[in-house]
Parts: structure tokens; C-alpha cells; sequence
């Protein structure tokens, strides 16, 4: 089966001569349909570069993307507009949602851009934020909602229709731990009906809720959590000394 | 535990004697650790006995007496400094001396360290996460303990984050006026300063 | 199948290979896209209303203009009505009755009117006592009761208002005049010509007529072909000319216009653009084509243009109706509030809609072009490098200079071209000059750094202002210079003259002059009708000119 989302030795380098930044050096990843990976690290070390490149709103100067078996670097951009609106979610820090459309209208942008009716597209939105627990924000305006209820509504946007890769960078940023929680459980709950998931967080608490956590540092991906041993462990004498 | 292999850690940059190895001690841990001399010596002899350290000539015992670190001795520091600490008693202390060691042994890479203190603290917590997770909703009371768990190693996760900003903030500043030496060589590391610092807010 | 199914059913995807496929979306993506233009407008349109208020003036102004000019002559002839020709016989005809009948043999329905003219004592005006049907096929509209009732039977009289003020003449009052006595019973006024000095009598009681004229409707060429023995006959043909004109000047002057405001627009809608930037990156993101981002704004400017095509209208018809007394004073004929060149509106609007439009266009395509990276963290697009339109600049701004020196003020359509490329030239040079103007700021007071840095960073909707402000200039060059150099040019026919200048006229038959003075040369009577073939001589159909147009 083939991977949601495999970065090969993908590179960035932004500007040129003196100005040149290396955002990404080399970065190998592989997320597979239904797990959710945490991307960690310092302020720089290149977690939002990452996830535009994966979400292919970015081009990568070398190395390979690939989404669902696709590679990026060959698409024309109406392709990858297409690729988006079915394939790719995403929630961003704090602005997400479109002043002046309601959350469900919100919710059913993506469907009603690919084509379908507006009528189903949004009953397909409502269905999407009835999972979520949001049906009674439906018909308010991002004005209307406190930030929490927000970033909900984006990650019911991300996933609403047949998405595969849901895209997070910083998505509970701006929020407190209770609704940063909410936040994370609902992605983890994306995952679990099998969408593969990418969160970029500089909070440990957030990342703790992803099946691996990798850890990147200048552009590079220094190191990864192993796979997890389960609860039980815990109990366990602890393995120091 | 930690004045064995802090003995141990101001043996690697070379040999020393016992009175420097206690000045030493005291002037890098902030002097918020008083150490007495016969705990240093105590501590020696135990470090020799175990064949960690070696001493110069066995001649005479006393302040003049010199110790080197053996290959095992480097051993048992390397392997101690990525040890996590027993998180079931408050943890900070611990490895804020691993750290703080960490930056003078050479050929010691300090984010290595700190990364594998974080991975082992993000992999605790998941696994938390985890039981928070499977835990039933109405397990008030479990939950609250997970979150008390939680908060307390993300704390510890969040001075690791500090710290490393902190002595990336530092290598460059060291860097800046010679740029010469390796970023993470412990040439560069300006702790003599920090020692001060705390010195004289005291 | 729930919702969801069948949504799945629709991206028609097997669950685990991932295809693209293809399509953009169409008819329902191009439909959210308007809803949200639309609902955006909603929210910011007093943001937009610098270019709303601008494209609605544009608009009213035109709609004005063009009702003043297709009403400031009267639609309708002040003395034939509706009809084209007009033949008037002489009352003391022996044969009257007998023309008549042929005229009326020959051009079918006709109007036949009567006239005789009653002196008023101490001035050589007469009053027109006029035997005619009010509902005439052709004369109906020269006719309208103002007040009370029109006459019936012998001794009745409806008088206009200017003889009953010189009579003093109230409804029910009696006329002693011409040896009889009248009731009055109404008021009357002819809407074409309100200063018409007539009286209206019942049928058959303007005798004897002193003269008789006859409206009918005829092309030029039947009518020459129509000949009636020795009468001393009399002929108007009315001209049509003028208004069509007039409202197609105006609408041109209305196109102007909208040019610059089109370029406020331009630069009105890229500040919207940059206020909306993280809004369309987002939209990127979350896989919108570019034509659907471009939407947006062409949207937008849809609506603006549309609304202010509607506003503009209806902002100009209200003025112009309540301009109509104003006017109907100084054109002196009535004014059907109605009678509009609808075709000119309906262009002015149109041409509103397509400025507001076409000003959207440009901020859509550079929306468009923005990374959507760029968007989403609201970064304005790079500035174009200063020089690289600078010397296409230069040239156009030569050429222009050189045009004008060349029509040495009196070619007017040299110095039009001219004054475009050197608005086009400037326009083309303002990135430099900006780009200048920033390098300068580095040492001016902070509020003038701020201000130039801005200028320097969104090119666009500077570049777009300087372009306007040099139109604005430009047309006021153009309109000063084409009109001295149209003062140079022009011969003088009339006026006062220089005191080095002198005006000779030549002898013969043109339209310019005859030799001998000619008082009834010079048309005085209706300002769109002309004569248009006399039986007679020139200079001798004075006797066969009615009364009333000797005025
Ligand atoms: N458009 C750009 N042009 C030039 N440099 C850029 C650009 N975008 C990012 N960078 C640089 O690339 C590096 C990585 O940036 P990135 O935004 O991915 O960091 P990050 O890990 O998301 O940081 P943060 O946690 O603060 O969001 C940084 O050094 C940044 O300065
Ligand atoms: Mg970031």
C-alpha cells in the first residue's frame, strides 16, 4: 500500500547569494494512511516549510513529494488545485475561514469548488460538523465563533468529502489547553477513519497525541519517537537507574 | 548519585586534583551545591574502587593528589548523561546537572543530549496521552491525575526547549567575535559566566 | 445513501489509489466563488466607496448631460408638431379650398390649420388667432390645455398665457379684440414653444383666415415632385439633425470620464486585493484554480460597476427631473420628463459596468499570481524592477513632446496623440520616479518615509493613481490647447472682431451671405426647421412668412 504523504530527500532553499536560507535539508517522511505524525522543533527549523511543501502550495528545490502515490513535482497548478480540493486539508494557525461565508458554507467550499451542488455540498458540511460536535455553530460567521470553535470548524473543512492527508500547522496556536485538546482529538479521530495526518507544533502536550513525533532541527529531521509501547508501560519500573 | 559522575564529568577534560575538582564542582553547579571535602573524597575512592577513575601516583593521600578518568570511567558518564532521569521524583534537578555536565565534557554534543531527553519525555507523554485517550469520558478523576502527569513532564520538555535556545543564542554570540571553533565544543560554551551570574545575585 | 456517500460517489475515487482526474469545478464553483464576492461586497462595500461614488457620479453626470442635451431643442417642431412639412397658402387664395383638397389627395392624412393675426395696440407684435384641432394627427403636441376648457362654438376663446398677460385676461373674463367679443375658457399653451403668442379659437372660427398652413408627413423627394400652379406657397421641411449628435458628444465626453475613474478603480481595487490577499490565499489553499481566485475580483467589480450603473441612473434621472422646470425655462418648450435617449443611458450604464469591470481586471491577475504562500502571510507581490517599462517610457514621452512641438498648437488631432503618449509615457515612467522618490526618503521626516515607502512597495495601485492623476491633466492639456489651437484655426463669422481683422462678405447665392441686406435671411423662427424650397425669389417671400414667426 502506498504511503498518504512520502517526502525523498526533499530540499528547500529560499532566496539566493547572501540572503540563501536553508529551510530543509534532505527531509525523508512517510506518513501512511490513518496515523497521525507531530512535527517538532525550534522556531525556524522549518515545520511550516514542510507542510507546504507537502501540501504542495510550495515547490521543494530538490527531492521528491508524493501524495497517494502522486508526485508533485510534474503537476500543472490547476492539477494541484484539483489535488487539493480532494485530496489535502488544511488548518492554519489562526485565519482559516472565509469572512462572510457561514461554517457550513465554509465547510462546503471545498466540494462546491470540485463541482458539486451547493445544496449537497453543504448537507455533506453539516454532516461533517454534526461528527464534529459542531452543528449548532452551522449557520454563524467566523466573526461569531471564539477561536476554539474555529479551529474546529476548519478541521471539519479539512476533512469533509474524501480528503487523504490533513495538513496542521500550529492549529491550536492560539488556543488554551482544554480547546488545544479538543483540537487534537478531533484530528486523531480524522485518523482514525483513516486520513493521514501531519501536525506541526512546537507543544509537546499536542504532539503527545500523534503516533510518532518527529523532531527537526535546522532543516533536517534529527530525530524520531519510537513507535509507542502502549499504556502498560507506565506502569513498568521506569528505566533509570 | 549525581557528585559521582559530576567528579567524573570534570575528570574528562583531564586530570585533576581532588581540592580543584571540589572548587570546580561548587563554581559550575552555581555554588547552590556546597560539597564537603571528605564527600569528594568518599566519592573518589568509590569512583577508583569501581576502576572509573585512576589516580596519579598513589603515594600520598591529601589535597595534591591527582585522578584521571579510565575508559570505563568515560563509559559509565556517557551512558549516564543520556540515562532519563526517575521521573517518579521531581526530575528538573537531575537533569539540569546532565546538561550543565554535558556542556564541559568534550566531545559531548549537548543537543544530542537534550534531544534524547526530549524523545524519551515526548515518548512518556504519549503514552499518558494515550490513557487519557482510552480513559472513559466520566474518569474525572484520572483524567485530572493524567493532566497533572502531563503538565509536569511538558514543564520539564519546556526547559529543555529554553535551554537549547539558550545555547544556541550563546554559540553564536561566541561564534560572532572569533568564529572559530565548532559550534558545539565546549570552548565555546560560555558557562564560566553563567557561574558568575548566579554568583553574584547571591 | 447518506450525504457523505454520496459525495464520495461524486469524486468517483477508489479508496485507496488517489486520482486527480480532471475538471475545475464549473457552474457550482464559479457560483460559491460569486456568493462569496458578493457577500465580501456586503460587508466592505464602504471600503469600495471611493470608486462606487466616483463610477455613480460618472454615471448620473452622463445620464444628465445627455437628457439636457437631446431636450434642450424640442423633440417635437414648435410649429409643425410631429409632422415634416409644413406648406402654408396664402388665406386670400381664391382657390383655398380647392389646394387643399389636392394637398390632401396627394400626402394623405393632413392637418390643416388657420391663422389670423389680431394686433396688439402699441406694438408691432400680433397675437395668432389659430383655428386647430387639439387632437390633430400632427398638431396635438403643439397644443395643451393649461387651464379650464377649450373653446366651443363662435364667441369662445382659450388664450395663451403670454397674451393673458398682456391683455390681462382671466378664465371668464370677455376679449373685446379684432371687433368681436370672446368668453375666455381656458388656458392654453404650446408645450413645443411656451413664449407662442396665439389664441385658440373653436373650429371654423378663425375668419377669414389670413393665411392657411397645412402639416404633412412627406419625404423631400415627393414633395419636389409636387407642383400647385401659381400660388405663392410657402414650405418648411424639419431637419433632424442635432440631438442624436448631442447625445452621442456627451456620451463621448461621458466615456472620458469613466476612463479616469476607471483608473481610480484600478487602484481602489488593488488596495482591496491586498486587504482580501490572506483570504485568497486561503482560498488557494484549499484548491482554488486561479481562474476561480481572478473570479473574486472580476465578481467584485461586477458588482460594484452594476450597482453603480443602477445608483447612477437613477441618481441622474431623479436630478434631471428635477431640473426640468429650470430647464423648460430656458429652452422655453415643455419637457417630457420621458423623452431620454434610452439607448445612451443604456450604453452609459453599460460602459459602467464594463469600467468597473475592466479595472478589476488587472488586481485579479496579479492576485492570481501570488504564491500561495505569499498570500496566505499577506506579502505583496514583488515590485516590477523600475526600468524595465522605463524605456518604453522615455520613447512614448518624446514622441509625445515631439507631436506637440510639431502641431505648433493647431493640429488638434496631433495634439490629442500627443497628450496619450505623454500620459502613456509618464504612466510607463512612474515606477522610477517612485523608485527615486524612495531612494530620497531615506533622509525625510518619518510620516513622508512611511508614506513613499508605501508608495515604492505596492506599485501597483500607485502606479494606477499616477496614471490617473496624469489623464486628469492630460485632458485639461488637451481640452486648453485643442481649443486654442480650434481659436487659431477657425475663420470668424460673426462676433466682435479683433480690431486687425475684417469681415467681408461676398455676393451670390451661398448659405454664407448675399450681397444685398436680407433681414429675413437670418432664420429666426424655429431653430430646427429651415425653408426648404420657396416658390419665390429670395428676399421676396417676406409677405408669405406668418405672422408669428416674425417675431
Ligand atoms: N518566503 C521565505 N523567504 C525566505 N526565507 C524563508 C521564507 N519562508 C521561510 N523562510 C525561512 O525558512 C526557515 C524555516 O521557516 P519556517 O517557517 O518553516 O519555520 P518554522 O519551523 O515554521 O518556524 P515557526 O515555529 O516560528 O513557525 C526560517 O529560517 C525562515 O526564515
Ligand atoms: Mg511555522
Amino acid at each position: 500500500m502506498t504511503a498518504a504523504l512520502e517526502l525523498r530527500s526533499v530540499s528547500k532553499v529560499y532566496g539566493d547569494g547572501p540572503t540563501e536560507v536553508q529551510a530543509l535539508r534532505e527531509v525523508n517522511l512517510s506518513v501512511e494512511a490513518g496515523a497521525l505524525v507531530a512535527v517538532m522543533g525550534p522556531s525556524g527549523s522549518g515545520k511550516s516549510t514542510l507542510l507546504t511543501i507537502a501540501g504542495s502550495l510550495e515547490d521543494a528545490t530538490t527531492g521528491e513529494v508524493l501524495v497517494g502515490g502522486l508526485t508533485l513535482s510534474g503537476m500543472s497548478r490547476n492539477d494541484r488545485a484539483r489535488l487539493r480540493r480532494r485530496a489535502i486539508g488544511y488548518v492554519f494557525q489562526d485565519f482559516n475561514l472565509l469572512a462572510g461565508l457561514t461554517a457550513v458554507e465554509n465547510v462546503a467550499l471545498p466540494l462546491e469548488l470540485d463541482g458539486v451542488a451547493a445544496r449537497t455540498a453543504q448537507a455533506a458540511g453539516m454532516e461533517a460538523l454534526e461528527q464534529l460536535g459542531l452543528s449548532d455553530q452551522g449557520s454563524r460567521f467566523p466573526d461569531q465563533l471564539s477561536g476554539g470553535e474555529r479551529q474546529r470548524v476548519a478541521i471539519a473543512r479539512a476533512v469533509v468529502g474524501d480528503r487523504r492527508l490533513l495538513l496542521a500547522d500550529e492549529p491550536s496556536g492560539a488556543l488554551d489547553s482544554v480547546n488545544g485538546e479538543a483540537v487534537m482529538r478531533l484530528m486523531r479521530a480524522a485518523c482514525r477513519r483513516g486520513v493521514a495526518g501531519v501536525v506541526v507544533t512546537h507543544d509537546a502536550q499536542l504532539a503527545s497525541w500523534a503516533d510518532r513525533v518527529v523532531f527537526l532541527r535546522d532543516g533536517r529531521v534529527v530525530d524520531q519517537t519510537a513507535p509507542p509501547l502502549g499504556p502498560e508501560s507506565l506502569l513498568e519500573p521506569s528505566p533509570s537507574q | 548519585m549525581t557528585v559521582r559522575h559530576a567528579l567524573l564529568a570534570l575528570l574528562s577534560e583531564g586530570p585533576k586534583y581532588g581540592l580543584q575538582l571540589r572548587q570546580e564542582f561548587e563554581a559550575r553547579t552555581g555554588e547552590v551545591w556546597p560539597l564537603n571535602v571528605g564527600q569528594v573524597y568518599t566519592t573518589l575512592q568509590r569512583l577508583e574502587r569501581d576502576g572509573f577513575v585512576e589516580s596519579e601516583d598513589s603515594a600520598e593521600d591529601g589535597p595534591q593528589r591527582g585522578f584521571r578518568i579510565t575508559r570505563d570511567g568515560e563509559k559509565e558518564l556517557a551512558e549516564w548523561l543520556r540515562t532519563p532521569p526517575d521521573l517518579s521524583s521531581p526530575p528538573r534537578d537531575e537533569l539540569v546537572i546532565k546538561v550543565l555536565v554535558a556542556l564541559r565534557v568534550p566531545g559531548v554534543d549537548v543537543h544530542e543530549v537534550i534531544q534524547v531527553h526530549r524523545r524519551y519525555l515526548v515518548e512518556l507523554m504519549q503514552q499518558w496521552t494515550r490513557l487519557k485517550e482510552d480513559a472513559a469520558e466520566h474518569d474525572l478523576g484520572f483524567a485530572l491525575v493524567v493532566d497533572a502527569e502531563l503538565f509536569r513532564i511538558d514543564s520539564v520538555v519546556r526547559w529543555l526547549d529554553a535551554a537549547e535556545g539558550r545555547l544556541k543564542r550563546a554559540s553564536v554570540e561566541a561564534d560572532a567575535p572569533e568564529a572559530t571553533t565548532d559550534a558545539q565544543s565546549p570552548a565555546a560554551m560560555p558557562l564560566p559566566r553563567l557561574g558568575r551570574r548566579v554568583g553574584v545575585r547571591r | 445513501m447518506t450525504v457523505s456517500e454520496a459525495v464520495r460517489e461524486h469524486a468517483a475515487e477508489p479508496a485507496d489509489e488517489l486520482e486527480v482526474g480532471t475538471g475545475d469545478g464549473g457552474a457550482p464553483a464559479r457560483r460559491a466563488i460569486t456568493r462569496w464576492a458578493w457577500r465580501l461586497f456586503r460587508r466592505e462595500w464602504r471600503q469600495q466607496l471611493l470608486v462606487l461614488a466616483l463610477l455613480t457620479l460618472a454615471v448620473a453626470a452622463t445620464t444628465i448631460g445627455v437628457a439636457i442635451a437631446s431636450n434642450t431643442l424640442s423633440p417635437v417642431d414648435a410649429t409643425m408638431g410631429t409632422a415634416n412639412h409644413r406648406v402654408t397658402i396664402p388665406g386670400s387664395d381664391p382657390n383655398l379650398s380647392a389646394h387643399i383638397a389636392a394637398i390632401q389627395k396627394m400626402f394623405g392624412p393632413t392637418e390643416v390649420v388657420a391663422h389670423q393675426p389680431i394686433a396688439v395696440a402699441g406694438s408691432v407684435a400680433t397675437v395668432d388667432l389659430r383655428d386647430q384641432d387639439p387632437k390633430g394627427v400632427y398638431g396635438h403636441a403643439t397644443v395643451r390645455l393649461a387651464a379650464g376648457r377649450y373653446p366651443n362654438g363662435a364667441d369662445e376663446v382659450a388664450v395663451a398665457p403670454p397674451v393673458a398677460a398682456t391683455f390681462s385676461l382671466h378664465i371668464g373674463n370677455v376679449w373685446h379684440q379684432g371687433g368681436r367679443d370672446r368668453r375666455v375658457v381656458g388656458l392654453v399653451e404650446n408645450p413645443q414653444n411656451l413664449l407662442d403668442e396665439f389664441a385658440l379659437v373653436a373650429p371654423g372660427q378663425a375668419i377669414p383666415p389670413n393665411e392657411v398652413s397645412i402639416l404633412l408627413n412627406t419625404t423631400d423627394a415627393r414633395f419636389r415632385a409636387f407642383h400647385l400652379g401659381d400660388v405663392a406657397l410657402s414650405v418648411e421641411a424639419r431637419s433632424y439633425a442635432g440631438q442624436t449628435a448631442a447625445a452621442t458628444a456627451v456620451l463621448a465626453l461621458g466615456t472620458i470620464g469613466l476612463l479616469f475613474v476607471g483608473l481610480v478603480a484600478v487602484a481602489g481595487f488593488t488596495v482591496m486585493a491586498q486587504r482580501r490577499l490572506r483570504a485568497m490565499g486561503m482560498l488557494g489553499a484549499i484548491g482554488a484554480t486561479d481562474r476561480h481566485i481572478r473570479l473574486v475580483m472580476l465578481a467584485n467589480g461586477a458588482v460594484v460597476g452594476a450597482l453603480a450603473a443602477i445608483v447612477g441612473t437613477v441618481v441622474g434621472l431623479l436630478g434631471w427631473i428635477a431640473f426640468i422646470p429650470h430647464l423648460e425655462g430656458l429652452a422655453g418648450h415643455r419637457i417630457d420628463w420621458f423623452h431620454l435617449p434610452w439607448w445612451a443611458i443604456a450604453m452609459a450604464m453599460l460602459l459602467a459596468f464594463l469600467t468597473a469591470v475592466a479595472a478589476a481586471w488587472w488586481p485579479a491577475r496579479s492576485a492570481a499570481r501570488i504564491p500561495i504562500v505569499a498570500a496566505l502571510s499577506g506579502r505583496p507581490p514583488r515590485p516590477q524592477p523600475a526600468h524595465r517599462f522605463a524605456a518604453a517610457g522615455s520613447a512614448l514621452l518624446l514622441v509625445g513632446l515631439s507631436l506637440l512641438a510639431f502641431a505648433h498648437q493647431k493640429r488638434p488631432p496631433l495634439i490629442v496623440t500627443g497628450i496619450v503618449a505623454i500620459t502613456l509615457g509618464l504612466l510607463f515612467l512612474a515606477p522610477l520616479g517612485i523608485a527615486g522618490l524612495a531612494v530620497f526618503a531615506r533622509r525625510a521626516p518619518i510620516a513622508v518615509r512611511l508614506a513613499l515607502r508605501d508608495l515604492a512597495r505596492y506599485q501597483a495601485r500607485s502606479g494606477a493613481a499616477v496614471a490617473a492623476v496624469t489623464l486628469a491633466i492630460g485632458i485639461a492639456a488637451t481640452v486648453a490647447v485643442s481649443a486654442s489651437a480650434a481659436e487659431a484655426e477657425a475663420v470668424p463669422t460673426a462676433g466682435n472682431l479683433p480690431t486687425n481683422q475684417l469681415l467681408v462678405y461676398l455676393a451670390g447665392p451661398g448659405p454664407v451671405g448675399g450681397g444685398a441686406r436680407c433681414p429675413n435671411r437670418r432664420r429666426r423662427n424655429s431653430r430646427s426647421s429651415r425653408p426648404a424650397s420657396i416658390n419665390s425669389r429670395p428676399c421676396s417671400t417676406p409677405r408669405t412668412w406668418p405672422p408669428w414667426m416674425r417675431r
